[in-house]
């Protein structure tokens, strides 16, 4: 059994077909023309001998279109990602659309709503919470920083806490070989863990991102390649020339992969914004990243290969601004067409991470899963007997049987949302949303307890831990 | 003729137009103009345009448009100063780079335009540079700033890492040093050692005066 996951029956496209071309053979103009710079040795002569004209003085790889085309129809279209427990397994691709948290760099404090570096309990927790509720399907490490642990211990533990604390899919790092205690906590716990290899736009690959890269293709795990762009800062200020860039970038280390292990499972992701060109900082909660974004899972969609989109906001605390910037951000992607969107309890850009704030962006996706479900138009729900027996007024819908057949089926109820009367509302303490928030948030974790691992893989894992301790002060590392 | 170079120098560089700025540059030498004095007209353009940012009026690619025209401009004026045995008067040297492990570039190149264009002198080296490069740069530079970018959390260790280096050949206290980049905050940097941090680009410029005490 996999995960249900939400249906996207009509993704809107945002682009003409003209425009996709446009899009598709700048892409291809690019990687022929420019080529992508692969700071690794051995990644150069695999791509030479797939016929890339390769500088190996400037590290460059020049890609001919038949080959990206050939790479293209290569990539599955869905594919399966196999978790600690079946029912947890993600069927990525077509229409099928799942959520996933979304990483931060520090805490919000629950109680305070103040920025703190978070501890190990606190990524647990933010874990822990991911792992309760049903709109997310996917849990990745909520933050990139821990407290009291060495930076290059940050991510083996996080990938420790996560299979510790959740039975969902997640999502591993490259670099920095990081990736080989994920990968070995992947096998460990009897799951796969796919890689998200990052690019340095523009049109950059660095050798140990290529390298960890390389071990997840060995492992056999799909690969996510990932390029972070910042319009008119390292990619072009229009959002045209920045879904050109972005594609040339995902494309190149899709053909590697595809070069290496044909038939791999690869996917698409998006994680472009405008750069605020007063701050110079990224602007996450942009309409134009959702315009993008859009744009970029019609692209994706086109090659049928997946796609996943990043989504945030500038917000600093889970405000109004917080709020209105996750919500349209999601709708607009979730129709779009995406296959996961990564999303949260992640605040101000990628910089925080809140599990208050993973509780409210679940009713954000509940409402989205509803709209997603669309109007069922059937005799039944079209209701054209009940109208004219129920009539003009007095005549009314409360009590007919239709009506309670129908309407819990028709109407989302959110778990935040407030809806009551005033009165009632007072009554019960005028809490606002954030409040409301924190209440439900104690509440999931003073009741969910996750699958526990296996003893002999809870062991296994610490046994992961303590080797990884030992490489990185091998390494002078720590 | 003098006055009509200066002005085209200056108009070069408020009209972003870098090949321009280094064509007037070499004109102002060709003429004999005192470099010093072309190197007045490059910073007092640089201050309107800094001004016009500051107030709102111009934006970040401005800034760097200006600044890259300035920067081609630069080598010539300095290299004339030098000829005549003068000497240039600047804000500070700032030694800069990417830590080692990381190639994200653009952050760190919007810091060292925004420093030249402010008036530092400003050693860029690049990025993926490891920390004996950073202390090589400082004993051979000797620079007022060593500023170091790190993107990643994985990579910013290497920021403690060069503070450490720097340490151990007893030369930390021969340079102030900030640091910035995605994954740094605050208390990371208070936690290393560093003499300041600002997360964006425009408050580094600031950061960098306050710290050198201008």
């Amino acid at each position: 059994m996999t995960l249900r996951g939400y249906t996207v029956k009509q993704p809107i496209n945002i682009l003409s077909e003209d425009e996709v071309n446009r899009i598709h053979s700048g892409t291809l103009e690019v990687l022929e023309e420019t080529g992508v710079v692969f700071e690794h040795k051995q990644a150069l002569e695999i791509l030479e001998g797939a016929g890339c004209k390769v500088d190996h003085e400037k590290q460059r790889a020049r890609f001919p279109s038949y080959l990206v085309e050939e790479c293209l129809r290569k990539s599955p279209s869905s594919f399966t990602i196999k978790t600690r427990e079946s029912k947890n397994d993600l069927r990525l691709g077509g229409n099928t659309l799942y959520f996933c948290s979304m990483i931060g760099m520090d805490a919000v404090d629950v109680d305070t709503g103040q920025r703190r570096s978070p501890t190990v309990q606190d990524a647990a927790d933010a874990v822990r919470v991911i792992d309760a509720l049903d709109e997310l399907q996917l849990s990745i490490a909520p933050y990139f920083n821990l407290e009291g642990v060495p930076p290059m211990m940050v991510f083996p533990t996080l990938i420790s806490i996560i299979v510790r604390n959740s039975t969902k899919a997640t999502i591993g790092v490259t670099g920095y070989d990081a990736d080989i205690w994920v990968i070995k906590a992947a096998q460990a716990t009897n799951q796969e863990i796919p890689g998200n290899a990052t690019s340095a736009p523009p049109l950059t690959w660095g050798e140990g991102i290529i390298t960890s890269t390389l071990r997840y293709i060995e492992a056999g795990f799909p690969i996510l390649p990932i390029s972070g762009l910042n319009f008119g800062a390292n990619s072009p200020a229009t959002i045209a020339g920045s879904l050109v860039l972005n594609n040339a970038e995902v494309l190149s280390m899709i053909v590697l992969t595809q070069v290496i292990s044909p038939g791999h499972r690869c996917w698409a992701a998006n994680y472009s914004q405008p750069l605020d060109m007063r701050t110079s900082m990224p602007i996450l909660g942009a309409i134009e990243k959702g315009l993008c974004g859009m744009a970029f899972a019609q692209m994706w969609r086109h090659y049928e290969i997946p796609s996943t989109c990043m989504v945030s906001s500038d917000a600093k605390v889970p405000d109004y601004q917080c709020g209105y910037e996750k919500a349209m951000s999601l709708v607009v992607q979730s129709l779009a067409g995406y296959n996961i969107l990564a999303c949260a309890g992640v605040v101000y850009d990628e910089l925080m991470h809140s599990p208050v704030v993973t509780v409210m962006d679940s009713d954000i996706i509940g409402m989205i899963g509803r709209l997603l479900e669309g109007i069922k138009v059937t005799e039944e729900t079209l209701a054209i007997d009940l109208i004219k027996e129920v009539g003009p007024i007095p005549g009314h819908y409360l009590n007919t049987a239709h009506t309670r057949k129908w309407w819990k089926q028709e109407l989302f109820m959110p778990k935040l949302a407030d809806r009551h009367s005033y009165p009632e509302w007072v009554n019960a303490g005028s809490k606002p949303i954030v409040t409301r928030a924190k209440e439900r948030l104690k509440e999931v974790l003073a009741t969910h307890e996750p699958t526990p691992l296996p003893e002999d893989q809870d062991k296994a894992i610490e046994d992961v831990l303590e080797e990884a301790r030992s490489y990185f002060k091998e390494k002078g590392m720590m | 003729m003098e006055v009509e170079i200066l002005e085209n120098l200056k108009k070069a560089v408020i009209e972003y137009d870098p090949q321009g700025a280094a064509r007037w540059a070499s004109k102002s030498v060709e003429e004999k103009v005192d470099p010093i004095k072309a190197l007045d007209a490059l910073t007092e353009v640089m201050r309107q345009v800094g001004d016009g940012f500051g107030s709102g009026e111009l934006w970040l690619p401005d800034l760097i448009g200006a600044a890259d025209a300035m920067k081609s401009a630069m080598p010539i004026i300095e290299e004339e100063i030098k000829r005549k045995g003068a000497k240039r008067e600047s804000a500070g040297t700032v030694v800069i780079g990417t830590v080692f492990g990381d190639l994200h570039d653009i952050g760190k190149t919007m810091v060292s335009t925004l420093l030249i264009a402010d008036g530092f002198e400003v050693i860029d080296l690049g990025v993926n540079i490891g920390a004996e490069e950073f202390v090589e740069a400082v004993n051979k530079y000797k620079p007022d700033i060593l500023a170091m970018s790190a993107l990643m959390t994985m990579t910013s260790i290497q920021q403690m890492l060069v503070i450490a280096t720097l340490q151990g050949k007893g030369i930390r206290d021969k340079v102030k040093i900030m640091v910035g980049g995605g994954a740094i905050t605050e208390d990371f940097a208070k936690g290393i050692g560093a003499d300041g941090y600002d997360p964006t680009a425009p408050g580094a410029v600031k950061l960098a005066r306050k710290i050198l005490g201008k």
